[in-house]
């Protein structure tokens, strides 16, 4: 399932991006990629720690002692800026070797797992993020397992970048 | 030294380690695993670290927070120690030539030692200073304390496996 495979026409972009300057200097260093790779986990970190601890607390699982509304609120300014940062890595990761994003079987469902969620996250999810009583819907149980398999989806598509 | 690596030698020759090491799913999965478990560990670290410093939760009980999030920090605790000590156990030899490895074992000492003086001292006392802001210096010195070294261990981790 890579870009190569179902989206053929996508390939003048790719070969685009590994002309470009940036590709060619992050390139031309070997200490670029793995400091830019490291702070894609420490931002993986904030982010989907954040996230599975709302999450926990829709499914009851744990930090009963706020509602849902509260954890959101205390935590939106670190999601925000932890998205902010895992994207803008994420960009230098995948100029670091665009042709070969396009050739991995693990990029293009990343990628999509990606959009997914931080869509869902924003719309969807917000109704349940939002709600400020103890009591959770069955509903809300469903929107936080429905946010766990996306987000462990980029995850899990991302850790097999490196090894399809 | 020596011993250390005739028992790296002998665990690496032991059959559970040659197993992992040659399974083409065992290690890439254990190693999707440690990564995704470093969230579910290191979100509830954080957030009670925070409090400490007085960054976040500020107007809930020191306490409190501890209490929400601590069964969530030992769930996740217990997924990365069984995690890495079978990543350990399928290569022990290049772990043991590695010096960020050397480095992640160094900072894993001073992050258990600062929760150890942590807990079995200023942490005792706090009935007195729960809801005080700002915490105690020792209480913000531990937390920023904390949030550094595992940010070392997470750093040290992920430049052992670069083989740099």
């Amino acid at each position: 399932m890579s870009f190569s495979a179902i989206f053929p026409w996508t390939f003048p972009f790719f070969k685009w991006c590994d002309g470009t300057w940036l590709c060619n200097a992050i390139k031309a260093t070997t200490w670029v990629f793995p400091l830019t790779e490291t702070v894609h986990i420490l931002a993986l970190v904030v982010l989907l720690g954040s996230i599975l601890l709302l999450d926990f607390r829709l499914l009851g699982i744990g930090i009963r002692y706020w509602t849902p509304s509260r954890i959101s609120k205390e935590l939106e300014t670190y999601v925000k800026w932890a998205l902010v940062l895992i994207l803008l890595t994420g960009w230098i990761l995948f100029m670091a070797e665009p042709l070969k994003a396009y050739d991995n079987m693990a990029f293009l469902p990343k990628m999509v797992f990606l959009v997914a969620a931080i869509v869902y996250h924003y719309t969807i999810f917000r109704r349940y993020s939002s709600i400020d009583k103890p009591a959770i819907p069955m509903m809300g149980r469903f929107a936080a397992l429905f946010s766990l398999f996306l987000w462990f989806g980029i995850g899990v598509a991302g850790r097999a970048i490196g090894f399809v | 030294m020596s011993f250390l690596l005739n028992f790296c030698q002998w665990l690496q020759d032991t059959s559970i380690g040659t197993q992992i090491r040659e399974s083409t799913l065992v290690f890439p999965v254990l190693e999707g695993a440690h990564l995704l478990g470093l969230a579910l560990m290191m979100a509830p670290v954080m957030m009670y670290d925070l409090r400490l410093v007085g960054v976040l939760w500020r107007t809930d009980p020191v306490s409190k927070v501890k209490w929400q999030f601590l069964p969530i920090t030992f769930a996740g605790f217990f997924l990365m120690v069984s995690t890495g000590v079978l990543l350990f156990w399928s290569e022990p030899i290049k772990c043991f030539n590695s010096l960020y490895f050397r480095i992640k074992v160094i900072f894993l000492i001073i992050a258990g030692l600062n929760a150890l003086v942590f807990h079995s001292t200023i942490d005792r006392t706090t009935p007195q200073w729960d809801t005080m802001l700002p915490t105690p210096a020792r209480a913000r010195i531990a937390g920023i304390c904390s949030l550094v070294t595992w940010t070392m261990v997470i750093f040290a981790g992920r430049y052992t496996a670069y083989n740099l």
